[in-house]
């Protein structure tokens, strides 16, 4: 299993499950990071920033502290 | 339905940020608040009243909300409103008796989990999706008898800007329930879980997702392009007002010189006409003249606001703003306290954590307010003559120090708070064209608010000099002597008694600096049109006027700042503390300019 900021761009992934203190993987869930869904990557960071991830059809940038919360099981 | 001594009934507008819930609050109550690409535009909630079959209706705009369980100030407005409406509406009951859940057709499947979760709560829900009028353009559809058929509940699908497809007020208030029992229950991840497979299921019959590539990012948030961008952009942003508003301005200049001309030749000469032309209406148009400016100010944020761009230029800048302990949220408070710190320091209750609003909070009074844009424009035509090139370039200048000066003082302030949260999040937008009804309205709206913001200071305060200009004789007048009586303290920038007591009075409002000038000018040479301070100032040097820029560029001036910081952080220690530090610092730093420019002076020409 892997989380989410190690995805490559264009690489899809399947969350499993989101970590973190329960109220703030609440709000990832929410966001649309359910696990069971298809999440792929689809934009590299700028300056080292916050990368998008397209989720539920939605663009939504996270940055890499947001995004190691959360696993994934590769396709 | 509704009794005389019944509760009233309120229904709110609910949904993920940037749903389109403003849009269709104003649209069902006719009310014209911000409607912004943004999510997180709403910080505060809108309250509107309407009648219908003679009873009361209110209709309440929340703010976007992500959880049921709030983690910032915006957030939990709208969690008081779901549950603790009576202490926001005293005459309703503790839930609103219906939610209008507001979806976006684009995201229909990620916007239904929320509605779901309400549901499952208790609450009675109609449901309206927006965006009709884009679906098809990007091979989406809604099967919307279906989509009722599988929720259970009225379901509109809408164009906000048009009202298409929107239910009338009647319609939707004959969906309230008589009562309705709500258990409470808090949201929790499990809740989530199931709403999303709930949501995932109805969708799959229902609903053909639009395709929604969001093409403008591939330079937007392209890895290296995307910072050059981002300040083409800004620079584009600044250049365009300062410089596109000159010819109205030189327009407006003239035309109120020959109203004071034409009232000189008119009215009998002497002291009430002294009052009435040089004393009122000169002050007023040397503040009026800068209204194009801010007008533009306002329309370029309009256009800027509803691209959708706001959302890729705080990823942009979240790596640097990083820095400063601070994340991307902070930028769009930020960015629009360029505008005004009023709405600025409201925006700031999108932050999830005291410590980043606190920085963003002591950043914000140091960004250019529009309030100081007649300043600067006064300042930049003594130290370039008219030159609008050269003014437009050295505006973008002052507004880089600003920044410059803002982000020192965020360090600062980090450095002594303690270290914020690490997480960060950011929904996309949809690009969008601008919609141009609502942008023109909301420019016309914000500039004509601030002349009727800094009329009556201007009034009052050019009353004030003049009073104390004519008493007890034109020659040994009070206003002179209160000059003369300030002069040792701005003596060391090089300033003379006039623009001291110019300084005084901008702490009643920035933009009153330059209508007193205007006033003693015309008092004090021989009635010179307001217009010509500029050339009939005491030659001020060049140090002395950049010394002039950098005061206003610190100092804290503006009474309703902070009054709404104390009201927003709850403490008086933080504006307080921010305002004596901020004319401290602004006297200093005016002075080491006006010293270190002076002592450069003699070094080249010497
Ligand atoms: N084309 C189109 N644009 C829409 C429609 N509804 C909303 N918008 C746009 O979507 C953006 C967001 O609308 P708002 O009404 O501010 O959304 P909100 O839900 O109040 O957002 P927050 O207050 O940030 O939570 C604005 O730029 C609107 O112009 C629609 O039906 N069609
Ligand atoms: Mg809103």
């Amino acid at each position: 299993m892997s989380v989410l900021s190690q995805l490559a761009i264009h690489e899809s992934a399947i969350i499993e499950n989101v970590g973190g203190d329960s109220s703030h993987a609440m709000r990832l869930i929410a966001l649309g990071f359910t696990p069971g869904s298809v999440v792929s990557a689809v934009k590299e960071s700028v300056f080292g920033g916050p990368r998008v991830f397209s989720v539920h059809g939605g663009d939504i940038a996270l940055r890499e502290f947001d995004a190691d919360l959360i696993h994934v099981r590769l396709k | 339905m509704f009794g005389s001594n019944s509760p009233s009934v309120v229904i709110a507008c609910i949904g993920f940020p940037n749903a389109g819930k403003t849009s269709i609050f104003n649209k069902l109550t006719g009310s014209h608040y911000s409607a912004v690409n943004y999510p997180g535009s709403t910080v505060q909630y809108n309250l509107c009243t309407t009648t219908v079959n003679g009873s009361r209706i209110h209709w309440i705009d929340t703010p976007g909300i992500v959880t049921f369980s709030p983690h910032s100030d915006d957030e939990r407005v709208t969690h008081t409103v779901l549950t603790r409406l009576d202490s926001i509406v005293p005459d309703a009951t503790t839930t609103p008796n219906l939610l209008v859940y507001v979806a976006d057709a684009f995201q229909l499947e990620r916007h239904l989990m929320g509605l779901r979760v309400l549901q499952t709560q208790g609450y009675p829900v109609v449901l309206i999706i927006t965006r009709s009028d884009l679906i098809k353009k990007y091979g989406g559809s809604i099967d919307i008898r279906r989509l009722e058929h599988e929720i259970g509940i009225p379901v509109y699908f809408v164009n906000s800007h048009t009202g298409a497809g929107l239910p009338s007020i009647d319609t939707v208030v004959s969906h309230v329930p008589p009562s309705a029992d709500r258990c409470l229950i808090p949201d929790s991840a499990q809740l989530w879980k199931e709403a999303s497979d709930w949501a995932i299921s109805v969708t799959r019959t229902t609903w053909v997702p639009p395709i929604s590539r969001h093409s403008l990012d591939r330079w937007a948030l392209h890895p290296r392009w995307g910072g050059v961008v981002f300040i083409l952009i800004m620079a584009l942003f600044f250049f365009v007002i300062f410089s596109g508003a000159s010819p109205a301005m030189d327009a407006i200049d003239a035309a109120w010189s020959l109203i004071t001309q034409m009232l000189h030749t008119w009215l009998p000469s002497g002291r009430w006409t002294t009052l009435v032309v040089d004393g009122v209406i000169a002050n007023i148009g040397a503040v009026v003249v800068f209204t194009p400016q801010i007008f533009l100010l306002f329309l370029a944020t309009g256009i800027l606001e509803s691209s959708g761009y706001l959302a890729r230029a705080a990823v942009i800048v979240d790596r640097p703003l990083s820095k400063l302990g601070l994340s991307g949220r902070s930028f769009v408070p930020l960015l629009s306290g360029s505008a005004c710190a009023i709405p600025a320091i409201l925006a700031t209750r999108t932050l999830p954590h005291k410590t980043q609003r606190l920085i963003t909070l002591w950043m914000i009074p140091l960004m250019p307010c529009s309030a100081r844009i007649p300043v600067y424009g006064l300042l930049l035509v003594m130290l370039f003559h008219g030159d609008p090139i050269k003014s437009a370039v050295g505006m973008v200048g002052i507004y880089a120090v600003s920044i410059g000066v803002a982000v020192l003082i965020g360090k600062i302030v980090s450095l002594y708070s303690r270290s914020a949260a690490d997480s960060f999040y950011i929904e996309l937008p949809r690009y969008q064209m601008p919609h141009w009804p609502t942008i023109l309205r909301n420019a016309s709206r914000h500039t004509f608010q601030f002349i009727k913001k800094a009329g009556p200071a201007i009034l009052v305060v050019s009353l004030a000099v003049w009073g104390l200009s004519q008493f007890p004789s034109v020659e040994s007048s009070w206003l002179v002597r209160l000059g003369q009586w300030l002069a040792p303290l701005f003596a060391p920038m090089g300033w003379d008694w006039r623009i001291g007591v110019a300084i005084l009075a901008s702490f009643a409002a920035r933009e009153v600096f330059v209508s007193v000038l205007a006033a003693m000018m015309a008092l004090h040479a021989d009635g010179v049109p307001a217009q010509l301070i500029a050339t009939h100032l005491p030659a001020l040097t060049t140090p002395s006027i950049l010394a002039l820029v950098v005061f206003f560029m610190i100092s804290m001036q503006c009474g309703t700042t902070i009054a709404l910081i104390r009201k927003e952080t709850h403490s008086w220690t933080i504006p307080i503390a921010m305002t004596v530090a901020y004319v401290v610092l602004a006297y200093l730093a005016a002075l080491v300019v006006a010293k270190s420019g002076a002592l450069f002076g003699c070094l080249t020409t010497g």
